[in-house]
């Protein structure tokens, strides 16, 4: 069938011959590239985690460290021993303490950049769901209570907070779900004022309270991060790499959904589903954060806006590379508040804004473009 | 011709702008005067009422004149019958020194003694104003650390006599005790009181006399760790005690210490005051079992105290140092019975 | 030769039932085929529902009542990522939230064919083959040149043809295009059309678009499909569909239709404002 109309002859004469940049194939990013980037962190984090180990009530040297290290690795006691006070402070408080101030400043970044893809909203930070007021106030309400019984020699406190988070999750989740829909815009919204409820209730408790103790209760939730034992570590270390495992997984639609919903379905993306799945992942993660360490606020959101201005906007970078800056900057921004004004201590969240702020200043100022659109 | 209307129209404008900043002006001008109108006749009431703010300390004070700890001079022209107390520490020294049947109002948390439960409750560190005001006080006497400046100033504006108390030390203790009798006109109860207060610390003192003090830790909270250090009160009662606070180099009163700090220190001592209702101490302490290189937890020296005891500087508070002592040095009070 | 689109009595409209408060529906009950290798054009008023279709063709809405056969499969059964391999869209418009380049934008339509590949299949990197497509899907849209901006930094029109390149390098049966040439200048607007038939031609590619342009539609499209209020009013050839007593009662104002003088389809025109001379 002949079919008239345009055709191609009535382009040539007026088709520009335009600049073809072979160049544009570096900005792809690569599994080659990836790695280079990764390792690179891995070993910056290495090394600010092995600094940290060096300051804190006292200066350890670092050949004293290695000796500690090398000690506790082969199990000696008697080298331990002879270690004394110092090695006690290592190996019991300063190397857990360290580990998990990395990992709660990866997971913290990690979840941010995550919400901020799912909300499609850079400002999104891990407490803007409502899960982390709801974990405030179980703990509140667990001191309000005086609930002590402590549970294997575990402090019942985390535990409350957790299951105040738990339930914080199912009201969001009930309240948003609407026939197998999760509107992210109702999820903001809810969130808000899950938030402000929970505010209001925390504060009501703080006035109900012998002021003598809601003081200790204010300090808790300004964040705080109590060097935890082995076993415990070990939990919270599985728990946490799994639920950063897991959104990781999702960093390719994640790229998609930032397009927009429905351009995301187009593309084959199972929408519902991965927005499910980073939304629990990232409340579980953040109730059990909360529990373990109050409110740090700061990293969540700025890091991954500061890791996407060097390295681009694609998760499949963006997550890993944030977990890792988050750590980093977290065990950094810990080493200074046990150490400056020894041996009493700064909140740790005091220290996260006052230094980040004006470091990602000036990564606007000189950057000056690649935040967001 | 149109741009001269546009000129007429820009002239307009311009009147109009400099009348609203002559009108704002003459705003402020007056809100001034009448504010400063104001201050003159509330200053003439209170010099009538007999509270004087903000004048030069007078050597000679009119003997029904009290000063409080922040500066300002109460003139009682009667004895008062009606008080409120806005402090636990207050309600127990008012009826330590006999005055228990003139309180009529006190906060939630006065459960000493007994009886004081059963007065009407105000509020504490949100006071009602109203109920305040309905029981019609002669005096309201309240804790530096807790009364709002916002309800001070309502208090004075409503020509409410308020009474502050900051206790620094033991002294300002005592020193209260006996303020509080003078104003009430109960001297020789508060004198009593006082010199017996007096009595029990210096035996603490003599007894004490060359033992050497434990290195000893008070832990306000466990999660973050928040214990006293030099400035507060608890820290005295502990260096009274017999003990060395071993937050003695931190610079806050309440600072938040780094569990390295307490390893280095290794005290020998640790002391959770425990509250009224509950088990915190006991779970706190099951956590603290996992630091079994501190000297306090390899000796099973961990002990609970009546928080009550410590925090509140009243009458009791020599109850709270005398427990401390016991605790802290158990062989040299041993002959009073008292056990762990 | 099994139609690219079977759709029988579809129904759509928003809301939730239970919720009350329902809109009317958007489609309601509508029943025609899409051929294989054609290219269709969706014609209709504001408010006609063209764009609610163009989605439920790509399953990013789901049918309230009837179905929708995709190549003779029913597509309410297939998973998303099968329709991707088959079916493109290209939406009206795109939010930008973060600055992707062009490139990532463009290799982002190869998602549907990394899916069966990889553990997680979370990382799914770019492979000589994905970049060749990308290059010359960008080429033919002619934003090659545009290739590393970020695409929050370019116009509409240079953004809209960028978002064509994804959907081609989606290597798609079937392309869906929501109001291709809204953005796009007049060289633009030829340069898509010439696109659009080229690749029908080569690759048997079976285009769906709808269009305000009805020009466009005339010029470009097989068959077309008038739409209003959510009902077929006309299927045919454009010859069949742009007359004048088809139109007007749709668009509820006078119309001029003659022919193009070079291609001779059917061409509307608006009727216009009398010259002052015609007093004379």
């Amino acid at each position: 069938m002949s079919r008239s109309g345009v055709s191609p002859a009535d382009l040539d004469s007026c088709s520009p011959a335009a600049p073809v940049n072979a160049s544009w194939q570096a900005a792809v990013l690569t599994s080659g590239r990836w790695l280079v980037i990764i390792l690179g962190l891995g070993c910056a984090s290495l090394l600010v985690l092995i600094v940290s180990l060096r300051f804190g009530a006292e200066t350890v040297g670092f050949s004293e460290i290695l000796r500690i290290l090398l000690l506790a690795l082969q199990n000696e006691r008697a080298g331990l021993e002879s270690a004394g006070a110092v090695g006690v402070i290592m190996l019991q408080v300063r190397l857990p303490r360290v580990i998990l101030a990395f990992l709660v400043g990866g997971c913290l970044a990690t979840i941010g950049a995550g919400l901020q893809a799912l909300l499609r909203n850079p400002l999104a930070d891990p407490y803007v769901l409502g899960i982390s007021s709801g974990a405030a106030f179980g703990a509140a309400l667990a001191m309000l209570l005086g609930i002590g019984t402590s549970l294997f020699a575990v402090s019942a406190l985390p535990l409350c907070a957790f299951l105040g988070g738990l339930l914080s999750i199912l009201v969001v989740y009930r309240i948003t779900i609407s026939y197998g829909y999760l509107p992210v815009h109702t999820l903001l919204l809810t969130g808000v004022i899950l938030n402000a409820i929970f505010s209001a209730l925390i504060m009501f408790i703080t006035s109900m309270m012998d002021p003598n103790r809601s003081f200790g209760m204010m300090t808790w939730l300004m964040g705080t991060l109590t060097a935890p034992d082995y076993p415990t570590l070990g939990v919270l270390a599985v728990y946490f790499v799994l639920g950063m495992l897991v959104l990781f997984s999702q960093a390719r639609s994640l790229n998609l959904l930032t397009l927009g919903e429905e351009a995301a379905r187009a593309l084959g993306v199972e929408v519902e589903t991965v927005k499910r799945t980073v939304f629990f992942a990232a409340a579980l993660m953040v109730g059990a954060i909360v529990s373990v360490s109050g409110m740090i606020g700061f990293i969540g959101m700025v890091v991954p806006h500061a890791v996407r201005m060097v390295h681009g906007p694609d998760h499949r970078l963006l997550l890993p590379a944030s977990a890792l800056a988050g750590g980093s900057f977290l065990v950094a921004a810990d080493t200074v508040a046990r150490t400056l004004l020894a041996p009493a201590e700064i909140p740790v969240g005091v220290v996260t804004a006052l230094a980040g702020g004006p470091f990602f200043i000036y990564l606007l100022v000189a950057r000056k473009g690649r935040l967001a659109v | 011709m149109e741009a001269g209307s546009k000129q007429r129209v820009a002239g307009s404008e311009q009147i109009l702008i400099r009348g609203c900043w002559l009108f704002a002006i003459g705003c402020l001008l007056m809100a001034g005067t009448v504010q400063a109108g104001e201050t003159e006749q509330m200053a003439a009431k209170r010099r009538q009422q007999g509270i004087l703010t903000g004048m030069p300390f007078m050597a000679n004070l009119a003997p029904r004149t009290f000063v409080d700890d922040l500066g300002r001079k109460i003139y009682l022209a009667k004895t008062p019958v009606r008080i409120v107390s806005l402090a636990p520490s207050v309600t127990e020294m008012l009826f330590a020194i006999g005055a228990g049947e003139q309180v009529v109002g006190v906060t939630q948390f006065c459960d000493y003694p007994l009886e004081a439960q059963t007065r009407p409750k105000v509020g504490y560190t949100h006071p009602n104003l109203e109920s305040i005001i309905a029981l019609q006080p002669d005096l309201v006497v309240a804790s530096r650390e807790f009364i709002r400046a916002d309800v001070l100033g309502k208090f004075e504006q409503l020509k409410v006599p308020v009474f502050i108390l900051e206790a620094r030390t033991i002294e300002d203790v005592l020193s209260h005790i006996q303020t509080l009798g003078r104003m009430l006109d109960r001297g020789v109860a508060a004198n009593q009181v006082a010199v017996d207060m007096r009595r029990r610390i210096d035996e603490i003192r003599v007894r004490l006399n060359g033992v050497s003090p434990l290195r000893s830790l008070y832990v306000i909270n466990s999660q973050p760790l928040i214990t006293v250090g030099p400035g507060s009160f608890i820290h005295q009662l502990i260096e009274l005690a017999g003990g060395i606070n071993i937050a003695a180099g931190a610079t806050a009163p309440y600072p938040r210490l780094n569990m390295e700090a307490v390893i280095k220190e290794d005290p020998e001592v640790i002391v959770f005051p425990s509250g009224n209702a509950e088990g915190i101490p006991e779970s706190d302490q099951q956590l603290w079992r996992r630091w079994n290189m501190l000297s306090a937890v390899r000796q099973e020296r961990m002990y609970t105290i009546s928080s009550n005891l410590l925090n509140r500087p009243g009458p009791r508070i020599v109850q709270g140092v005398e427990q401390l002592a016991k605790i802290l040095h158990p062989e040299v009070f041993k002959a009073d019975g008292g056990s762990r | 030769m099994t139609a690219a689109y079977q759709i029988n009595h579809l129904k759509f409209r928003y809301g939730n039932e239970r919720r009350g408060a329902v809109s009317p529906w958007v489609l309601n009950g509508l029943t025609f085929e899409v051929q294989a290798g054609e290219i269709l054009g969706i014609i209709g008023p504001n408010g006609s529902g063209k764009t609610s279709l163009l989605k439920l063709l790509a399953q990013v809405l789901r049918p309230r009542e009837g179905t929708i056969r995709l190549f003779g499969c029913e597509m309410s059964a297939m998973p998303q990522d099968v329709i991707a391999l088959s079916v493109a869209l290209v939406p009206q418009d795109t939010q930008v939230v973060f600055p992707f380049s062009i490139t990532e934008v463009v290799l982002m339509g190869r998602f549907p064919h990394h899916q069966q590949a990889g553990l997680l299949g979370g990382f799914g990197w770019d492979g000589p083959e994905d970049l060749r497509l990308a290059e010359q899907a960008m080429r033919e849209t002619d934003v090659l040149h545009l290739a590393a901006r970020p695409i929050g930094d370019i116009s509409g029109g240079e953004r809209q043809r960028a978002i064509i390149a994804r959907a081609l390098a989606q290597e798609p049966k079937i392309l869906l295009l929501d109001e291709p040439t809204a953005f796009l200048d007049l060289h633009h607007q030829l340069e898509i059309g010439v696109l659009l038939r080229r690749l029908n031609d080569e690759r048997r590619l079976t285009v769906v678009l709808s269009s305000h342009d009805l020009n466009l539609a005339s010029q470009c499209c097989d068959r077309l499909l008038l739409l209003d209020e959510g009902t077929v009013v006309r299927m045919g050839r454009p010859e069949e569909v742009i007359r004048p007593e088809v139109i007007e009662p749709v668009y509820h104002c006078r119309v001029l239709v003659d022919r193009h003088p070079e291609s001779g389809m059917p061409r509307v025109t608006l009727p216009g404002r009398k010259p002052a001379t015609s007093r004379q």
